[in-house]
Order: structure tokens, then C-alpha cells, then sequence
């Protein structure tokens, strides 16, 4: 609790058009903490995303980024303030290669001159991408994918790295590995990690803290091991 | 006519046909370039085509008589001039005009929204097609020099009988042509800010994930498409006579060779245009003047009803 | 086509009367000739606007092509004077069937192309057209004098019976404008515009509207083209196939106003004499003023008012409102009960031993993704069937597999019995199989009832029986109260029920719910759930698409669990949420180890741990 907070929402609201879909959401993250958001579809997980992100306009409330108001910085502007954004569905940039992906990653760096520097590292977290790095991504398997995606965050050597539910139509064996990658990414460089995700278990299997979301509101919060069987949150997924 | 002439005819305009069609594809090339990244059917784009082409003419007419401007190269290097003239001109109007219909419905049109950047752009063409019909009066003018009166002789082939004129002033239009697409080619693809066009292209909102300002990047592409269109029209009016009506003729051109190489791809955008422009100039062999644009515009409509996404464009588009 | 109330055209057709009388009047009082000739040309393009306005602002089809139809009727008219000496009383007639049928050629290829490359190909018929006269040596064709029959000719030395002959012109296009737009043709175009999707899965054959549509539009324009070469006595191909004529079709509708009656007449009234002025001012030294004038009005409208003056009008003095378009409000029959969306039977067929929908190996892939994956399912009649499964499990795209939307890889789906092949969507419809969309598309400017009845008609006999299914539908789902407010002032719930209704218009005897319960609180999820039990009482089967198995378990017969596009688990809700793979797909595997160790140590102590708030 000594370290700095690098992300707080404090009673923020926000939809699209009249229709809010989020409702008085609080949460933080730390320097150096890894953070989930789980909850079931519908709960309103990708529109928190989005408005973190600047896609979603909020109509209430307070974000705050290293102490300073999210809400005035329009969206192209956000990764530039050390906010890497790794977007559901992946969304890599199909028609780029690999290798102009990770290049793209870097637009927002604040420090150019490590370029070949991160560039190498995230070859080497992720292997697979350094084979296939002249390819258009667009021919990428989906796990193969998500890695370029996260690859492609780590570019801009962020102060925090959000994923939206990185594990969404893949295999459970990829989706597991990914997460692997992704804590040994987070021990390695201390990075803050806000993960986004529909899949509870492991998701609380890799956070240091999380939050559950469910029809836009957050309804329990804290450490992993008291929510693990939490019945309210199986409540949430399956209705009984 | 006996065969060997007819042999040469058909040399003759092929020639003809390659050296046109090299600035033919260059204004496809400015065309695509504003659709593959904003999604914009540009209704003015002849008209910019037209502008070109009068920068060109006008700053022959006022320098060219300047001692340090008579060489046979001014007409190109004016033409050149023309892009980055050009290339203000359409990022202000996207500034000013455009991009406040991006995204835009017309009410009344509601179910489909991009409708609005068609009727907005066809606006623009006739303010300034009728703009430039008041500014530059209705005489037909062209940028010729020399050059544009010699030839070279390939030739004689067979016997004594069969040569092809290479127009010297094409030859040059076309070299250039070439050389404006590669260098933008080169641009797109290994400049970042070409990459960040083509990520914006690519996916919008990844790019907007990225740090990169969309709207400033159609802001480019825009100028870009006129800039590139306008350098070919300038390289075009070394050959040809012009007036303030020729962007209505050569739009329908344009995007007929657009379509055939796809939208969006450059490449295909080029060999698009020089496809068409071969198709001209063969088919002016059989077919009296005015029906040769008939025939382009058949083929554009068979082209768009029966394989929409071209001929050429291959997985290196634009988007 | 069946005629609407007729109240609407009767309102239509006062107005018409009363302008047509006040221009008339004018028309008498004016004696100079070149206001004389003002006059005259000002219908005309108004009629140019209102033939535009039919085909792209009733459907939202944007042309710009127009002149292609107008040329032709010119020429025709022009043509056959010189020609054969025919009499432009009989051309005028010719050139508007030429004009329909060059309308109807032209939509036949052409509508296959969506948005910009239907914009395109539109360009360029006129303009190939251009050529094509050029090049035939018609590059000024004159009317010849026939003095000694002025009125056989349509030559009058006294240019007021010009003015009535196009007001005439103008009279006639508007009263087919607003015949169609009160009818159910004119119904059909609107849903078109709003939602052409949304239209097809109602049952609305949009094809065949595009083209009637055209082909109206073109004959009016044909007649407007026949009529200016009399007027004008000379034709040429820049002035009747050039750009500036179809832009000014487009400029005028949209400057008065896209979609409404009178729009296409004011701004013809408001630009056509202004520009005309112009051009006789400062044409001498300022060529070209014409063009710049519409092109600057085009570029205002856009920007400025995009909806045209009328609607901007109409917007300032009642702030707020949307504007209701096409009206049945005054005739809902809200007596009828709901026994009227029931489909009888067929006699012999027998509804408990065939089941109403049967997929059999269904398979579908999108690039390198298996969205429909090998899926064999069938549908019980009066069932009430749950598809359920985590985000990306490929339920959207079973629904579009099963209305039509997209075409299976493999496999096949029987309805009714019936191999349903490639029918599109209103097909479909037609056939029993009603929709509701994930988002729901209403059509925003329209009242709640209109929305409904756009549905009823595909198995309606008349408008008073569409009507009367659309007000049981809008009953049953609990919206009556509303009926007559536009859609776009509705909250979700009340759009979801909306789309329920329109769906229940069309009496299916299948429905498809995709996703009407996501982002409800308790109390409408309720609400919802009441009256999806009515639906099933009426013995309607019911395909229901949710991700939330939380309401689910309250309200199916049985569940279908999709993961990756292919069958994960079938039974009944007890049974499913206890399978450990449905739990495993949900909520992990690890979830899953825990519980079962959970439960394995919870089975030596007496209670769990404290519940967490």
C-alpha cells in the first residue's frame, strides 16, 4: 500500500447514449500491482475498458491518472501518458506485418532510443513472433495473435498494461500460456497490469487483487484468496 | 490498310497508351490513397486533377519567360510543385469541410451515413469546376514546350516500314510518374508515418489504442490524394489541352481504373491506370474520338457489377 | 399496392390543389416572357427534385444519375418531333414509359451494388450516355416550328400555357408522391432506409421495392426531360445528361428537405429562380455562377442543415421532437385479442411428432475461424429453447445462419420439414421464422404501431388487417400505452419489446430472441421474462439466444450450450448448470478443480465458509 496509485476511478459512470452501462465504479491500481476485473458477460467488463481507454465518454465521476484528470485527455493522447492498451478481440492490424505491428506498438514511447532494446525483449517473451515477424498479422493463429497484441503494448514500455479479456476465443491450453507470459512479464519488470476478464478462475489464480462487475456495478473486491469460491460470484455466472 | 500499318497503329498507341496510362495511374494512385484510408469516395477529385493543371499552366505563363526558368524541365518540375501546392489545399479543406461529415449522417439518409461525404464532395467539384470556369475563362489551354513536339524514332522494324514516335515530353511525364509513385510507395511503406496511415486504415480504433490521431491521419491521407492527383494532372497538361470542365471527364477515369486494380491498393491503383490508359489509346484505332470514354465507362460499370474488388489489388493494400 | 387511408392523400391532395391554384392565379398575372419562362422551368425541376426524392429519399438509395432518365425523355421527345413529326403530347407520355423502363433496366444490376459502388455506377450513366449522344451527331438537336398547330405542337405563342402545362407536370408528381408514400409501397421504402436488414427479416422483399421505386422515379424524370425540350426547344447533351442536372434533383430535395413531400418543390421555388437571376445578371461576367451556387447550397445543407429546411424548420419551433414519420396511429384497433397472432395449424400435419426446426451438421467459417462447428439440433413445437455459452461461442452467428442473413459451408436446416436452401430473410419470414436483433433496430422515426405493422404486412391481406395484427402484437407485449410515440424516444425495454412485437406482427410460428434480456435490471428482466411465457402460451416456439444463464434458468424448457461454434451440452436447466463442462467453459477450470475440492473437504465439516458481501 506504500507504493504509488497509478489509476483511480472513483464513482464513475458511463454508456453509450443515454443508456449508462457502468454504474459508481471504484477501483485502483498500484505501481507494480496486477489487478483483474472479472465478471459475466453483459457486466459491463469491455465499456469500463473503453472508458478507461477514452473510446467511452463517462457522464460521471473521477479518473485520475498519476494524479492527473484522465477526462481532459482525448484518447489518441492517453497511450502517450504511459497507458498501454491491449483491445478485445486482439485487433491487430491485419494488412501490417508483425514486425510493423510492434513498430506501431512503439508510436506512443516516450523514449525512442530504447526502440531496439524492447523491441528484442518482446521477441524474446514471445518467440513465435520473432519466426513469423515479415508475416501480415493477419494470418496469425489467435493465440499467436493475442501475443502480438500484448507484444505490441509492451512497445511503448508502459507504466500499465490493460488487456480486455485476452483469453476470449482461444484454447484453454494458449490462454493459460498467455497468462503465464504475462505474470512472468509482470514479475520481471514490475509493470502494472489491469486485466479485464470472463474467465474468473484464472484470473484470480494470477491477480494480486481483483474486483467482480456485474450489470454495470462492482459487487464484492479484494484479495484473491477470499473471493476464490465466493458464492456470489458463481451466483453471477450461472443463476443458482 | 494493309497490315504492317496496321501493325505500326497498333505499336503507336500501345506506346501512347503506356506513357498516358503511367500519368493516368498516377492520379489513380491519389484517388485510392483517400479511399483506402478514409473511406471517402472523393466526387472532386478530377476537379483537383483540373487544379493542378492550372497551377502548372499559370506559373508557366507568369515565370516562364524568366531567364532562369526557359529550360524544357520547368513545365515538370511545375508539375511537381503542383502536389505539395495541392496537398495544402486538400488538408485545409479537410479541415474545414471534410471531416465534419466523416462520420456525419444526413438526416434523411440516416441509414447510410457516409452518403453525406458523397454529396458534400460533389459540391466541392462544382464550386470549383464553375469557380475555375469564372477564374480561368473557357478557352482551352495547355503546357507545352519543345519537347512536347518531338519525338523519338524506334525504328524502322520491318523493311523500312514499321516505326513508333515516342513523344518526348510523355516520355519524361511518364518517368516521372513512375518515379512520384515509388517514392510515395516507399513512403507508406517504410516511413512511420506511412505506417501509421496504413495502421489507421488498417483498424481505426487499434490505431486511436496505439496513440495515433486518426483524424490527423485522414487529415494526410486527404492531402496526400489530392497532392499526388494534382502532380498528374500537372504532368498530364504538358500533353494535353485543357479547361475547367476536363475533372467531370477524367473522374470517371480515374475511378474506372481504381476499381479495376480494387480500392485501396496503390499497385493496383497504377496498373489500374495504366490499364486504362492503354485501353484508350487502342481503342481510338477502331473507335471515333468520342466513344472511346463510352467504352472506359462500360468497362468501369462491368468491372464494378461483375468483380467489385478489382483485378490487381493483392494483400499489400492499403487496407 | 394496396392504398393506405386515403385520409393522408386527401390532405395531400388539398394542398396540392390550393398550390396549384395560387400558381395558377400567378401564372395569369405575369406577362413578361422571360418570367413567363422562369416560371415554367421552376416546376420542372421541381419535378426533377419530387422524381429524386422517390427513389433516393424515400429509400435512402442516393442516385446520382438522374439525368440519365431526364436526357433520355428529352431526347425522345425531341427526336420523334424532328424525326417522325410526332406531337409532344403523345411523346411526353412515350418518354415517361422509356424513362420507367430505362429505370428498371438500370436497377436490375445495379441494386446488387451496396452504398459507394452503387453511387458510382450511377455516375456513370449519364455520362456514358453523353458520349454516346455526342457521338451519334446529336450535339444540338432543334425543335422544329410547327406554327400552323401550335397546340398540337405544345408551341403557344403565349408562354402562360407553358406554365400550366408544367404546373400540371408538378400537380402529377405529386400526387404519385404522396400515393406512394401513404401506401404500403411508400411504408416498404422507409423501413428500406432505416434498416434494410431489419426490413428483409420483417419479411419486406426490398428488391422488389428498390426496383418499383426506380422505375417511378425514372418515368417522372423521363416526362420532366420530355417536357423541357418542348420548353426549351433545343437539346443538348451537356444540358440534359450533364452533372449539374442530377445534382440539382439532388440539391433541391435536399435542400427543402429529404423524404418529405413539399421539400424538393421549396428548394426548386428557392434556388431555380435565384440562380436563374444570376446567371441573367452576372452570367456575362461571371460564367460558371450557376454551378457555384448549388455547390455552395449543397455544401451549406450538408454542413449546416442536413435534414433540408423544412425538417430544420420543423426543428426549431418544437425542439426536442423527432419527427413521426408515415402515421397509422389514428387507426389502431386495439379490440381484437391475441388469438389473432396464432397461425392455425396445417390439417395434417402433426405438430408434437415433426420438430418445427431441425439442423442437421450445420458448419460455418469465417477466414481462419470455425464459428458454426458441425452443430445438429432440433426444436420442438411449442418449445422453449435456450442457447447459451460464453462470449464468441458463435450464437449470433447460428441465427444469422438460420434467418438467412449468411450462408452455411455444410450442412442443412430443415423448417417445417423444408430444406430452407438459400432463401433470404423475408422469405423466411413469410415462411414463420420471426427475428429480434442483438441491437435493436427500430425504425426511429416512426411511432411504435408503424414499427409493428411494417411487420405485420407479409401476412396481411390489406392495411386494416396489418393494423389490426400489429395492435394484438403491440398489446400483448404491454406497449399500447405507447403506440403512437416515435420510436427513438423509447428506453431499451421498451425498444426490445418493440422488436418482439414487430416480430409477433409477422404471426410466426418460430421466433429467434437474440439477447433481449443483457444489460436489464431485476425488475424488467421480470417484465421481459412475463411476457416471453405469454409468447409460449400462444404455442409460438421460442429459439432464445442469452449469455446470462441467470434469468435462463427461470424461463426455458431445455438449453443448448455452444462453445466455439460446436454442441458443448444439451438438457434441462437443472441438469446443465451442474455439468462440469458447461461450469468449465464458464468459469474455468481451475474454478472447477477448486469446487470439487471444495466440496470434497466441505463434506468433512458441517458448514462452508462465511458468506462475503
Amino acid at each position: 500500500m506504500s507504493e504509488p496509485i497509478l489509476l483511480q476511478l472513483q464513482d464513475v459512470c458511463a454508456g453509450y447514449g443515454d443508456f449508462d452501462v457502468l454504474h459508481d465504479i471504484f477501483l485502483r491500481v498500484s505501481q507494480g500491482e496486477f489487478v483483474a476485473v472479472v465478471g459475466p458477460n453483459g457486466a459491463g467488463k469491455s465499456t469500463l475498458f473503453k472508458t478507461i481507454s477514452g473510446l467511452v465518454t463517462p457522464s460521471g465521476g473521477s479518473m485520475m491518472w498519476e494524479g492527473r484528470n484522465l477526462f481532459a485527455v482525448p484518447a489518441a493522447q492517453r497511450p502517450h501518458l504511459g497507458i498501454a492498451h491491449v483491445p478485445e478481440g486482439r485487433q491487430v492490424f491485419p494488412t501490417l506485418t508483425v514486425l510493423e505491428n510492434l513498430e506501431m506498438g512503439a508510436f506512443a514511447c516516450r523514449d525512442n532510443s530504447a526502440f531496439t532494446h524492447n523491441l528484442d525483449q518482446v521477441l524474446e517473451w514471445f518467440p513465435v513472433l520473432k519466426d513469423r515477424r515479415a508475416q501480415a498479422a493477419g494470418t496469425l493463429s489467435g493465440g499467436e495473435q493475442q501475443m502480438l497484441a500484448i507484444g505490441r503494448g509492451l512497445m511503448a514500455a508502459p507504466d500499465i498494461l490493460m488487456l480486455d479479456e485476452p483469453s476470449m476465443g482461444l484454447a484453454p491450453a494458449i490462454a493459460d500460456e498467455i497468462f503465464e507470459r504475462l505474470v512472468a512479464i509482470h514479475r520481471k519488470r514490475s509493470l502494472s497490469i489491469l486485466l479485464v476478464e470472463q474467465r474468473v478462475a484464472e484470473a484470480l489464480h494470477f491477480a494480486d487483487r481483483a474486483y467482480v462487475l456485474e450489470a454495470g456495478r462492482i459487487i464484492l473486491s479484494g484479495a484473491p484468496a477470499e473471493l476464490q469460491h465466493n458464492d456470489r460470484i458463481r451466483q453471477a455466472y450461472l443463476g443458482m | 490498310m494493309d497490315g504492317l500499318q496496321t501493325l505500326e497503329n497498333i505499336l503507336q498507341s500501345l506506346v501512347a497508351g503506356v506513357l498516358i496510362g503511367a500519368m493516368y495511374g498516377l492520379m489513380c494512385v491519389g484517388l485510392t490513397i483517400i479511399f483506402g484510408v478514409m473511406r471517402v469516395i472523393n466526387f472532386a477529385q478530377g476537379e483537383f486533377m483540373m487544379l493542378g493543371m492550372y497551377f502548372a499552366y499559370f506559373c508557366f505563363a507568369w515565370f516562364g519567360s524568366w531567364a532562369f526558368f526557359d529550360g524544357v524541365w520547368f513545365p515538370f518540375m511545375l508539375a511537381l510543385l503542383a502536389g505539395p501546392a495541392l496537398f495544402v489545399l486538400g488538408m485545409a479543406l479537410h479541415r474545414s469541410l471534410i471531416h465534419s461529415v466523416t462520420g456525419r449522417q444526413a438526416s434523411g439518409l440516416e441509414a447510410q451515413g457516409h452518403y453525406a461525404q458523397l454529396v458534400l464532395t460533389l459540391g466541392i467539384a462544382l464550386v470549383l469546376q464553375n469557380g475555375g470556369l469564372f477564374l480561368f475563362g473557357s478557352s482551352p489551354v495547355s503546357v507545352s514546350n519543345e519537347l512536347s513536339y518531338s519525338a523519338w524514332e524506334w525504328g524502322p522494324m520491318i523493311g523500312d516500314r514499321v516505326s513508333v514516335f515516342v513523344n518526348q515530353a510523355q516520355t519524361i511525364a511518364a518517368i516521372l510518374a513512375v518515379v512520384v509513385v515509388s517514392a510515395f510507395g516507399l513512403l507508406m511503406a517504410r516511413t512511420r508515418l506511412g505506417k501509421s496511415l496504413r495502421a489507421a486504415a488498417d483498424n481505426p480504433d487499434a490505431a486511436t489504442y496505439m496513440g495515433i490521431n486518426v483524424d490527423r491521419a485522414h487529415r494526410m491521407a486527404f492531402g496526400f490524394g489530392v497532392g499526388i492527383t494534382a502532380i498528374g494532372g500537372g504532368l498530364l497538361a504538358t500533353n494535353i489541352s485543357f479547361q475547367p470542365y476536363i475533372g467531370t471527364e477524367y473522374v470517371i477515369i480515374m475511378y474506372a481504373g481504381v476499381v479495376l486494380g480494387g480500392l485501396g491498393s496503390i499497385r493496383g491503383a497504377f496498373l489500374g491506370g495504366l490499364t486504362i490508359g492503354i485501353l484508350q489509346q487502342v481503342s481510338a484505332i477502331i473507335l471515333p474520338n468520342q466513344l472511346q470514354n463510352t467504352v472506359i465507362f462500360v468497362c468501369f460499370l462491368l468491372i464494378i457489377l461483375l468483380r467489385p474488388q478489382g483485378f490487381f489489388g493483392r494483400r499489400e493494400r492499403i487496407a | 399496392m394496396n392504398l393506405a387511408t386515403l385520409s393522408g392523400l386527401k390532405r395531400d391532395s388539398l394542398h396540392i390543389g390550393v398550390f396549384a391554384l395560387v400558381y395558377a392565379v400567378l401564372a395569369f398575372l405575369v406577362s413578361n416572357s422571360y418570367y413567363q419562362l422562369i416560371m415554367t422551368i421552376v416546376p420542372v425541376w421541381a419535378v426533377m427534385g419530387v422524381s429524386w426524392n422517390l427513389l433516393s429519399g424515400y429509400s435512402g438509395l442516393i442516385s446520382f444519375g438522374h439525368a440519365a432518365f431526364f436526357g433520355l425523355g428529352a431526347y425522345l421527345v425531341a427526336l420523334c418531333l424532328v424525326v417522325w413529326e410526332l406531337n409532344p403530347w403523345l411523346t411526353i407520355v412515350l418518354a415517361t414509359l422509356a424513362g420507367g423502363a430505362a429505370g428498371l433496366l438500370v436497377g436490375l444490376p445495379t441494386f446488387r451494388l451496396r452504398g459507394h459502388y452503387f453511387a458510382l455506377a450511377m455516375l456513370a450513366y449519364p455520362l456514358a450516355l453523353l458520349y454516346v449522344f455526342e457521338w451519334l451527331g446529336y450535339q444540338e438537336v432543334a425543335l422544329p416550328m410547327h406554327r400552323e398547330a401550335p397546340v398540337l405542337f405544345m408551341q403557344f405563342e403565349n408562354g402562360r400555357w407553358h406554365i400550366l402545362l408544367g404546373l400540371a407536370l408538378l400537380v402529377a408528381a405529386l400526387l404519385t408522391s404522396s400515393a406512394v408514400a401513404h401506401s404500403r409501397f411508400g411504408m416498404a421504402l422507409l423501413a428500406i432506409k432505416l434498416d434494410e436488414d431489419a426490413a428483409e427479416a420483417a419479411g419486406i422483399n426490398t428488391l422488389k421495392w428498390k426496383l418499383a421505386a426506380i422505375t417511378v422515379s425514372a418515368a417522372i424524370a423521363g416526362a420532366a426531360g420530355g417536357f423541357y425540350a418542348v420548353v426549351l426547344l433545343v437539346v443538348t447533351p451537356l444540358a440534359v445528361f450533364g452533372m449539374l442536372v442530377s445534382a440539382q434533383a439532388l440539391i433541391f430535395a435536399m435542400f427543402g428537405g429529404v423524404g418529405t413531400l413539399w421539400g424538393p418543390v421549396l428548394g426548386a421555388f428557392v434556388l431555380v429562380p435565384l440562380s436563374e437571376l444570376l446567371y441573367a445578371r452576372y452570367a456575362a461576367d461571371f460564367p460558371g455562377i450557376q454551378g457555384v451556387v448549388y455547390g455552395i447550397a449543397i455544401i451549406v445543407v450538408i454542413l449546416f442543415a442536413p435534414q433540408g429546411l423544412l425538417l430544420k424548420l420543423q426543428a426549431w419551433r418544437k425542439p426536442g421532437q423527432v419527427r413521426l414519420l408515415g402515421s397509422t396511429a389514428a387507426t389502431a384497433d386495439f379490440g381484437a385479442g391475441d388469438e389473432l397472432l396464432v397461425v392455425p395449424p396445417i390439417p395434417d400435419e402433426n405438430p408434437h411428432d415433426n420438430p418445427v426446426l431441425a439442423v442437421t451438421a450445420l458448419s460455418k467459417a469465417f477466414g481462419g475461424l470455425q464459428a458454426t462447428n458441425d452443430l445438429s439440433f432440433s426444436v420442438r413445437h411449442g418449445e422453449l429453447l435456450g442457447i447459451i455459452g460464453p462470449n464468441g461461442a458463435g450464437k449470433t452467428t447460428l441465427f444469422n445462419l438460420l434467418n438467412g442473413f449468411i450462408p452455411p459451408d455444410a450442412g442443412q436446416i430443415r423448417f417445417h420439414g423444408q430444406p430452407l436452401g438459400r432463401q433470404r430473410p423475408n422469405r423466411r419470414c413469410a415462411l414463420g421464422m420471426a427475428r429480434t436483433f442483438q441491437v435493436p433496430r427500430p425504425f426511429t422515426h416512426l411511432s411504435v404501431l408503424d414499427n409493428v405493422v411494417l411487420g405485420a404486412y407479409v401476412h396481411a391481406d390489406s392495411r386494416q388487417q396489418a393494423v389490426r395484427y400489429a395492435s394484438a402484437a403491440v398489446q400483448l407485449v404491454g406497449l399500447h400505452d405507447l403506440h403512437d410515440y416515435p420510436a427513438a424516444n423509447l428506453t431499451t425495454k421498451e425498444l426490445r419489446l418493440m422488436e418482439l412485437a414487430r416480430a409477433l406482427a409477422s404471426r410466426p410460428t418460430l421466433i429467434l430472441v437474440d439477447e433481449i434480456l443483457a444489460g436489464l435490471d431485476a425488475v424488467a428482466m421480470q417484465d421481459m421474462l412475463a411476457v416471453l411465457r405469454k409468447v409460449r402460451a400462444l404455442g409460438i416456439t421460442v429459439l432464445i439466444i442469452e449469455h446470462s444463464m441467470q434469468a435462463m434458468v427461470q424461463l426455458v424448457d431445455r438449453f443448448i450450450v455452444l462453445d466455439h461454434g460446436a454442441m458443448l451440452a444439451e438438457g434441462i436447466p437443472d441438469v446443465i448448470v451442474r455439468d462440469p463442462a458447461v461450469i468449465e467453459a464458464y468459469l474455468g477450470k481451475k474454478w472447477l478443480q477448486g469446487t470439487e475440492k471444495r466440496a470434497a473437504a466441505g463434506a468433512a465439516r458441517t458448514e462452508g465458509e462465511p458468506g462475503h458481501e
